[in-house]
């Protein structure tokens, strides 16, 4: 995946993002929010990147034939 | 009889239509066990006997005039409180909730009602089903029936608790990342996760719509198989729901418990991520349950899987935003009525950028056919542990929304959620205790709609080991 989204967020772009959410937020929740999101960034980051023809309808159809496909 | 409780679902049905035993008799036992256990248990959030009752003499008329009201007649069940009935309060396991009445049925309990199901009342919850632990601070703790100090594993808390515990024979549940799969394993039961589609969600309480599914817990494989079969299949009210035909999923459960029977299936085991880690005493249970397997004729290969620990940690740019967007209001409007850690949770969803929920939406497909193509190439179905260490006791995992919270729950989904985002089916069986006196889960993760062949390695399995333990007392 991209590893631009990592560039995403910043401390403060998370606690613009996060106020602009309506969701009153305490500066204390910032740095779990934060740690947490990184964890998932990294793992984006780490798995191959869905092509460009990738979409969810292709990940149903995937399930859908699979379990036609499968041998009993 | 002395003991009715202690039959299996499928031996009390055959008895109830064979009138060696009644359903009234048999839902008496039930809220006798369920009134005794429940200081202790804490498993339901409302039990509901008059209406229970006035079924159960319904059911016994029936028998009496000769008619049948299907494969689950006069059958005492209890389920999460998240499945709606029209006019019923359904609290979601939440103080937001507590009044909430909806205004329609769940399919899956109209198809266990048409199938002569009794329900006995509305079980235990993480709030909103965020939590995988058992712990609820609106309605108290949900606690393991093995050892009240433990926990029960999560979501569906009561579900596993109550089912063990012998108060009801069966119990819905729903798995967003391991709440079907948990408290199966923590609780010593039988849990089904199924594929993706494959049981409607019309009805039920939404969590993540990309990664939600109904699932079935009981105290073994038959009678998990028996109330999968009532429920799976299309529905017109679920447009995700599959429109493939559903089998009969108790076909060749008798045959698999012959030796030999499962000569043919290939199992595989992971060669990384499900096993990193483990407790020593978990391996030994898990190595022993794949020679039980073997000896029953299967063959087993390692396979290769991709970084599965980064699946896992991927899916929570679904799950987050997504739970995140449907208690907005709520989180504007109520934030003190929210559990803090089912709050801290959710903002993460909150911060996920819209690209990267895209993104991870998306590499479904892509991680989706590298499993089916590696693996399952070469193997019919995967063996790996539900839980990577004994299950742990409620102080241990009584994290709240604070620093650990992260580290503490993401060890226990850690095995159960990457197949939530693959959308693949997984059985957990249970295979022995730890030194604790706790159960261990063996799961079984099959290719898309395969229900039926785990349900049959699971048969074979429990077969072989002399069938279900007995259950913890109470």
């Amino acid at each position: 995946m991209s590893a631009k989204v990592r560039d995403l967020i910043s401390e403060a772009a998370l606690a613009a993002v996060l106020a602009a959410s309506g969701v009153t937020i305490s500066p204390d929740e910032i740095g779990p929010v934060l740690r947490s999101l990184a964890r998932i960034q990294d793992a984006a980051v780490s798995l191959r990147s869905p092509s460009f023809d990738d979409t969810d309808e292709r990940f149903y159809r995937l399930l859908e034939d699979d379990g036609l496909g499968a041998k009993a | 009889m002395n003991d009715p409780t202690a039959l299996t679902l499928r031996d009390a049905t055959a008895a109830i239509a064979q009138r060696r035993l009644h359903a009234e008799a048999l839902v008496e036992a039930c809220l006798d066990r369920i009134e005794r256990s429940q200081p202790t248990l804490n498993c339901f959030i409302r039990v509901t006997a008059d209406a229970a009752r006035e079924k159960a003499r319904a059911a016994d008329h029936a028998v009496k005039d000769g008619r049948s009201l299907g494969s689950l007649h006069g059958v005492p069940l209890a389920h999460k409180d998240m499945f709606y009935r029209a006019g019923e309060i359904c609290t979601c396991g939440s103080k937001i909730r507590a009044d909430f009445a909806p205004d329609h049925t769940a399919t899956v309990l109209t198809r266990l009602d048409a199938a002569g199901a009794i329900e006995l009342g509305r079980l235990n919850m993480a709030e909103f089903a965020m939590g995988p632990t058992g712990h609820n601070d609106h309605f108290g703790r949900c606690r393991n029936p093995w050892n009240p100090d433990y926990i029960t594993g999560g979501s569906s808390s009561g579900s596993g608790a109550a089912v063990a515990a012998g108060l009801a024979f069966g119990a819905l549940g729903s798995d967003t990342g391991g709440s079907v799969r948990l408290p199966a394993a923590a609780c010593g039961i039988v849990g089904m996760k199924p594929t993706l589609g494959r049981v409607s969600r019309y009805g039920t309480m939404p969590l993540s719509h990309s990664l939600d599914c109904i699932g079935v817990l009981a105290r073994n494989v038959g009678d998990c198989a028996r109330l999968f079969s009532v429920i799976a299949g299309a529905d017109a009210h679920d447009g995700m729901s599959s429109r493939r035909p559903a089998p009969d999923y108790e076909r060749g459960l008798d045959e698999a418990a012959s030796p030999g029977s499962l000569a043919g299936v290939t199992v595989g085991v992971p060669n990384r991520y499900y096993f990193d880690g483990i407790d020593p005493e978990v391996a030994e249970l898990v190595a022993a349950s794949r020679a039980v397997l073997e000896k029953r004729g299967a063959k087993i290969v390692d396979v290769a899987v991709g970084d599965h620990g980064a699946i896992n940690d991927l899916s929570n740019a679904i799950l987050w935003p997504e739970a995140a967007a449907l208690h907005l209001p709520w989180l504007h409007e109520r934030p003190q009525d929210y559990a803090k850690q089912s709050r801290a949770r959710m903002l993460v969803g909150l911060g996920v950028p819209a690209t990267l929920y895209a993104e991870a939406v998306r590499a479904r497909a892509t991680l989706l056919d590298e499993l089916l193509r590696a693996a399952f190439s070469r193997c019919d179905l995967l063996h790996v542990p539900v839980l990577k260490r004994p299950v742990p006791t409620a102080a241990e995992t009584d994290v709240g929304g604070g620093a650990a919270m992260q580290e503490v729950l993401g060890q226990i989904v850690a095995n159960t959620r990457p197949f939530n985002y693959l959308g693949l089916p997984g059985l957990a069986v249970p295979i022995g205790f730890t030194r604790n006196g706790l159960p261990q889960a063996m799961q079984l993760v099959g290719r898309p709609f395969r229900e039926d062949l785990l349900f049959r390695v699971g048969a074979a399995y429990e077969a072989a080991v002399g069938g279900p333990a007995a259950r913890p007392k109470l």
